[in-house]
Formats: C-alpha cells, structure tokens, sequence
C-alpha cells in the first residue's frame, strides 16, 4: 500500500511541550509494522493535502493560538469532513481547544475553533500542572501523562475520551473528547508515546480505513515495555496503579 | 561598622558550616540570615566601589558570569560572583555570607551575579544592578515559566531595576523588541550582541529561541550591535567588537558559548567603563577555564570525559550541534527533577548514532525517545556513578573520548564520581 499521511497542524506554532512526539511516534510504529508514513505540516495560509490518514495536533503559547487561529476558519470545513469520513487525530491542549467549537484566550479575544470536537474552552486564572496525570479510557484503558493547562472546558453533548484519576482534565471529573476516531486530550509526555495502547488505536482505525491491517511485532513490543516503566515511574509513588482494575 | 549585622551573619556563617560539613552547599544559612536581617544582601553590596552587574537568559547564565567574571579580573578587580546555581535571593546571601566579615564587611570592588529568571525582579530590586545582560528567552521548564511571554515579561520587570545599561541579544525575538521599547523609553543605555547572518544560517537549529507570535513582521528598528559573532568553528570564534575583528578561542565548543562571550564582552565594557580594554578581555577569555559541566573535559586515565549539559532543550540542542563529529561513547542521564520529560521529543537527535549508556532516576524516558528517534542504546543504568564507571571500565572508544550528556543534578554526581568536590553548589 502506499505511504499513510499524517497531517501536522501547525508545527512552527504549536511546538512548545513536544507534542511533534505524537507523529514520530506514529511513523515510527507504522514502519516497525512495515507501514510507510509521512508527515506533512501544515502553516497558515497554506494548503492542504488533499487525504490524509492522521491529523496530529500539538500545543503552543497564547500568542500563537491568536495567530492560528485566524487560519481555523479557513481548514475548519474541511478538517470536520475528515473527522466524518473516520480520519485519525490527536490533539493536544491548546490543539485540542483549537479543534473545538470555541476558545476564550485570557484577554477575553474569542477564537472560532475547527468543530471537529463539540467543546467551548474558557481560560483560568490558576494553571494545572500535573506530573502524574492518569485518566481512564474506554479506547485504550488507563492513560498516563503529564498536564499543564490553564482552561476548563465544557463538553456539548461529547463523549469525553475518558474520566480523570488524578489532575484537572477538562472540569475535574472527565478529560479530553472523543468524536469517531478524533480524539482531544490535555495529556502531554508525549502521550502517545507514554501510552502506545493508544497510538495503536489511532493506526489500526487509520489502516482498516484503507481495508489494510496494522499488526504489532517484537519491536513494538520491547519499545511498550520501556513505555511502561515510563508510565510506572510517573505513578510511583502517588498511591495509583499503572493499570486501571479490570 | 555593622553592629546589627554580627549576630545574624555569626549564625549565618555556622549554619554555612554545618551544611557544608553534612556536603554540599545550601541555600539554607542564606534564608536564615535574611529571616533574620532583611536589608542583608542590600547592606553589604552597598559597599561595591564599582556596584553590581547580573546575567540572565534561559541558558548561558553561568558560562558568561564566569566569562564577565574572568574578564574584570584580569582588570584587575576583586570580584564577588555567586556560584551557578545559587541564583536566588537566599542563594545569593549565602554566598555573601561566605565573603564578609562578621561585621558585615566585603572586601570586593564589583559583584557579578546570575540571577533566575521567576526571582529577578525581587533580587534585583536588592542588588540594585547597574548593568545586565540578557542572553535569551526560550522555551524552558514550562511547568513552572509556563509560557516564553511571561518570561519576557519578568525580565521587563526586572529591566526597570536595572540603573545604567542594559545588554541585549539582537537575535532574540522578545529581546529585540524589549530592547527597541527600551530605547524609546530613554532611561537606559540599550547595548546590542549579536551573530551575523551567516554564522545564524550555517547553524542547524540556529539559537533555539522562542518565537514571539504577537510581533513576527513588526518593523524593525536599526540595532547597531557593539559584539557580533562574525565567524566560527569548534571553540574559536571571531568577534567584530566595535568593528575590531578578534579570534578568539574559548573553553568550550558551540555556537552558543560564542554568543555567550559577545554578551560578555558588552557588558563587561558597560561594567568597568574607560576603565575597559578589550585586549585584555579577549586574553581573559582565551585563558577562561570551562564552567563546571558545561563543555568540560575531564582526563581520566588514557581516555577524556567529556560534559555536556542538557536542562533544556535549547541546551540540549545548541551542544548537539556542537559536536565534533559523531561521538563513539555516549551516555544522557536524567534527572528526577525533570518533571515533564515531553520536551526530549522536540530535540533533533540525528547527531547521534547510538548511546551507551542511558542513565540517571528517569532514564527510562530517555531510553523512550531514543527508540523512537530510531537511536539505539546498550545498556540502562539509573545510577549515574555506576554508569560512568562501567564506561570508564570498558574498551576505550576509538576516538579516547566519552561523551556525557547530562542533566544538571546527574552533572554535579558525575563530577563528584571523579574526584571534583569544589562543586558549584557547594563553593557558596
């Protein structure tokens, strides 16, 4: 089959908490299982790609959610479009709230966001930051990251990727969205790469979309036992299990 | 004399005993002292014939304190510099507690001090400094600076503390419009370093600093600079230093340690006036040994260790690029303290072609992105004493050389393992 394409909103924007991660670790994964990927960027006032199989979303300051922002209007039809026929997303924090409905920024400037996710986001006085921020998931079980968000975000009648064991997430209760194969998430580390249970999900939804099969070997193996010690170095310590119980 | 002051800095220097005694330095008996004496650090730098200059910036701190540091020595002036690290209010009383007599006095003629960005405003409204360099704004520990605009806007802050002179990066995307509203404003005497274009685009991920999105195509004011980094390779770099071109070859490698000594140069002129001369600056500096972890070279046996520091990414990045081919016999370790380990993942690691040892409490998210970076790595060892050593047990590389990239704590205990004790915390 050929190359799978991952689209990366925003790389020289939206670079401050190496979320690129996310996409090295999805090319790198597809190519342990003999997939080639691609990763094409995408900058304001650029055009897209005309299919893609992932779109990969990351993190940035305020000042550069304003920039991006103005370009949300223009790639929002179609990024909605995309997240209807099944594409894969990953977006995270300020991605995330960029790829919902709206966005408050901290001087009070509303920002239209992409509607893949039905969420509005407001900003906080307070920031949350979180060293061992754990959320159970139904995609992908327990899920473990680092948090550092300054928002609360309303879910409108969306399935929120999962419910907060420890830190923020959204409100306190539930975290992130989750809209087909599109998910939103506050979870840094990169957490795909904490959390390779969840790149899998993303790449065996993006290849069945193509009617191929994305199959895991020995090598994916021994990177997610090193992901796990990660996971379990982060919880140590706070009194939560690095598996939700079954 | 300093009645009032005896008692305190009695304490003071006691506790500074106790705590050395028990290894290592503290900020501890600089807490106390001023818990006990709040005017402390402005009574006793009151006495500096020639004030006091700071340093700041994301990264470079420490290798240009010790580079302005070098420099007004060899000018002959009796310098007090806090160590690196030491870079907070009660860091800073504890090193002077270290100087001064019990009634208070300093027997200094110019204090130069690094200060952390988050305590700037509040220890330099103590300091009262009449010169300071910036060096840059990037993005660094965002789990406690958050976000690269309010870093810039803390040295604003601590811009208006400042009395004569400021020192500013022209490549540096917040600093150069501070810089521009600086000079607007007037009060101050706004000095520009810089890199010339060229020696910019040859660099593969340039200076790493943080791109300011509120001002990109803002106009640009004409920025004359007084130190630009013309040329460079390795550790020798030329400076154009008021249109008089200098080579100039420094203790360490990388562009950033070049840039490091423009900053210096300028303000070390601010620092010591007509009483400056720049021959004598550049011999200091070609004379300059490295700071403590930041580019050194250790000889052990028939092999060198060298250290390479990696707090941030732009540090990690800026000595990546500073490496002198493909090292043989690598080892990174991590800190514990590094709390959000994202950051390895915006990191080019392509200079690196496998890694030894990956080390220190967290060096499973090292061994993480090494394996999606393609890199692949021998062996895991979380203690870093024990890691060095089974190097230093080992075949010698083909090149004689170790390379250790490590995080700041992971530094201090690799230093510590072979036999440095005059460590940097620990000279308060």
């Amino acid at each position: 089959m050929s190359a799978l394409t991952l689209l990366e909103l925003y790389p020289g924007h939206l670079m401050m908490n190496g979320d690129m991660g996310n996409a090295a670790v999805l090319k790198r994964r597809a190519e342990l299982a003999g997939l080639g990927l691609v990763v094409v960027g995408h900058e304001p006032g650029e055009p897209l790609p005309d299919d893609v199989d992932f779109v990969s979303i990351g993190t940035g300051p305020t000042s550069a959610q304003a920039v991006v922002g103005s370009d949300l209007p223009v790639i929002g039809p179609q990024l909605r479009a995309w997240a209807d026929a099944g594409v894969a997303m990953i977006a995270v924090n300020a991605g995330f709230h960029l790829l919902g409905r709206s966005l408050t920024l901290p001087d009070g400037t509303r920002i239209e966001g992409a509607g893949v996710f039905a969420t509005t986001t407001q900003p906080r006085a307070e920031r949350t930051v979180t060293d061992a921020f754990v959320v159970d998931s139904e995609i992908a079980g327990r899920l473990v990251g680092v948090e550092n968000q300054a928002v609360s975000v309303t879910l409108h009648d969306q399935r929120p990727l999962g419910r907060v064991v420890t830190g923020r997430g959204d409100d306190g209760k539930v975290e992130g969205a989750i809209s087909g194969n599109a998910i939103g998430t506050h979870l840094h580390g990169p957490v795909l790469a904490l959390n390779p249970a969840l790149a899998d999900h993303l790449l065996t939804v993006a290849t069945a979309r193509r009617g191929e099969k994305y199959e895991t070997g020995a090598a994916h193996a021994e990177i997610d036992a090193v992901a796990r010690q990660a996971r379990e170095h982060l919880v140590r310590g706070i009194g939560v299990a690095v598996d939700a119980a079954a | 004399m300093r009645f009032k002051l005896v008692l305190p800095i009695l304490l003071g220097k006691l506790l500074r005993v106790v705590t050395r005694l028990r290894g290592g330095g503290s900020a501890f008996p600089g807490w106390f002292v001023m818990k006990l004496a709040p005017n402390f650090i402005d009574d006793v730098i009151g006495q500096l014939s020639h004030g006091v200059v700071v340093v700041l910036g994301s990264n470079g701190k420490s290798t240009t304190t010790n580079m302005v540091t070098g420099i007004a020595r060899a000018h002959g002036l009796k310098v007090f510099t806090n160590p690196s690290g030491a870079n907070m209010p009660q860091g800073v009383a504890s090193s002077l507690l270290g100087q001064v007599s019990l009634t208070g006095k300093l027997p200094h003629d110019i204090g130069i001090i690094e200060v952390d960005e988050a305590y700037g405003k509040v220890i330099c409204r103590a300091l009262k400094p009449r010169a300071a360099v910036i060096l840059n704004v990037q993005i660094d520990q965002i789990y406690r600076l958050f976000e690269p605009e309010r870093v810039a806007g803390m040295f604003r802050d601590i811009a208006a503390e400042v009395t004569e002179t400021i020192v500013l990066n022209r490549e540096d995307n917040f600093l150069s419009t501070l810089g521009d509203r600086l000079a607007d404003e007037g009060r101050l005497t706004v000095e520009w370093f810089g890199t010339a274009p060229a020696v910019l685009e040859s660099a593969p991920h340039g200076l790493v600093v943080a791109r300011d999105y509120a001002n990109e195509g803002a106009p640009r004011a004409l920025r004359e600079v007084t130190a630009e980094v013309v040329a460079f390779e390795g550790a020798t770099t030329e400076i154009s230093f008021r249109g008089e071109a200098h080579s100039i070859r420094l203790s360490a490698r990388g562009l950033h340690n070049a840039v490091d000594a423009a900053g210096a140069l300028t303000l070390s002129e601010a620092a010591l006036g007509a009483e400056f001369s720049l021959d004598e600056a550049v011999t200091a500096l070609q004379s300059m040994k490295t700071v403590y972890g930041r580019g050194e070279t250790i000889t052990v046996g028939d092999r060198e260790v060298e250290i390479l520091l990696m707090k941030s990414l732009a540090s990690l990045q800026m000595n990546l690029d500073a490496l002198d081919g493909t090292p043989d016999s690598v080892m990174i370790a991590f800190d514990e303290h590094s709390r959000d380990p994202s950051w390895l993942y915006a990191a080019d690691l392509s200079a690196l072609h496998r890694v030894d040892y990956v080390s220190g409490p967290k060096a499973v998210f090292i061994g993480l992105r090494l394996h999606y970076a393609g890199v692949p790595y021998d062996h895991v060892e979380t203690s870093t004493e024990k890691a060095l050593q089974a190097m230093l047990d080992g075949p010698r590389p083909a090149s004689g050389r170790h390379t250790l990239i490590l995080d700041y704590d992971q530094m201090m205990l690799a230093r510590k393992y072979l036999g440095y004790r005059d460590l940097e915390a620990g000279a308060a």
